[in-house]
């Protein structure tokens, strides 16, 4: 394994650290609670980080998957308040690190080649014509961009940083 | 795997200077509702944060002795505007940098980046790759999240 492939698996690593503290004091009943219009709230953020996990997997492995963009919480959907339209919270967070453990075991096990491969997704290839591009963008900074979000949601309610 | 790391990394600093032309004037430095971090705060802070990175590399250090004070890990926000340099002062000193930072990445060796981290880093990022790694990505875009949020919170649309 490449030193820049465990590099970003133990950036992915911190991710999910991040996320499991982020999410460990909130309420249940706060989870799709919207501080301010149109924020993202957690169980958004979730259901939406978790629709990609399985991409990648797809991905690395070399094998077909739809692509996420039309899908009920891909990157077309917004935050709703009904509740009831998400997973509960543990049931988000258990997909949530089986999704990050998943994803790693299959970098381990295709390595460099698998990231070598040509984007399947082609609305994809024209700004990120490899799969390595796509794993870093997707597992570092999509992934990181909405625990951003995530901080500040439980800041302006009055949460402690994590 | 160097290239896609810098692939987000470019990606990273084109986000941030969208996010910079797109704040109003006189709003940069607002923290309302428990609101932890401003524009100006997150971008100063990403520019002393790569400027790290940069040192790691063998970069000399950009940026000036009295942000570390201003953005450093232990600062803290403060809503005056006067405390701080301009958002375009700040935002054209982290181009600046994280244009050097990317080049002198896609120089480095594997063994630069397999070297060890300084001793207080270690258990964290136990080598420059992973420091490096967590610092342009993760780090940088953890901010850029809270950059996107604060807009939502103070009424701004999306910019995506």
């Amino acid at each position: 394994m490449s030193v820049m492939i465990d590099a970003l698996l133990l950036g992915w690593d911190r991710n999910l650290d991040y996320a499991k503290r982020l999410l460990a004091d909130l309420p249940e009943d706060r989870m799709a609670y919207q501080p301010a219009v149109n924020m993202n709230h957690p169980a958004w953020i979730f259901s939406h980080l978790n629709l990609y996990h399985p991409v990648m997997v797809a991905m690395l492995r070399g094998t077909s998957f739809e692509d996420p963009k039309g899908h009920k919480f891909g990157m077309q959907s917004k935050p709703a308040a009904d509740a009831s339209l998400y997973l509960s919270k543990a049931e988000l967070l258990a997909q949530y690190t089986q999704g990050h453990h998943d994803v790693s075991e299959a970098m381990r096990t295709g390595g460099q080649a698998a990231l070598d491969t040509t984007t399947p997704l082609e609305r994809w290839r024209a700004q990120m014509p490899q799969v390595g591009i796509v794993l870093a963008y997707l597992m570092l900074v999509h992934e990181s961009t909405h625990l951003g979000q995530l901080s500040v949601w439980r800041r302006v309610q009055g949460l402690p940083s994590v | 795997m160097k290239s896609a790391i810098l692939h987000s990394f470019n990606m990273n600093l084109r986000s941030a200077q969208e996010y910079v032309a797109a704040t109003p004037a006189g709003r940069e430095t607002e923290l309302p509702h428990g609101l932890p971090n401003h524009p100006v705060w997150i971008i100063g802070h990403l520019a002393t944060a790569i400027d790290m990175a940069g040192t790691l590399l063998g970069q000399p250090k950009a940026t000036p002795e009295s942000w570390e004070a201003l953005f450093g890990n232990n600062s803290k926000p403060v809503a005056d505007a006067s405390k701080y340099p301009s958002l375009a002062e700040l935002s054209a000193k982290y181009a600046t940098i994280h244009v050097a930072v990317g080049k002198a990445f896609e120089s480095a060796s594997d063994a630069t980046l397999a070297t060890p981290t300084p001793e207080q880093w270690r258990k964290f990022v136990p080598t420059i790759g992973d420091a490096l790694m967590f610092l342009m990505l993760n780090h940088e875009q953890f901010h850029l999240g809270q950059y996107s949020a604060w807009r939502r919170v103070i009424g701004l649309p999306s910019l995506h």
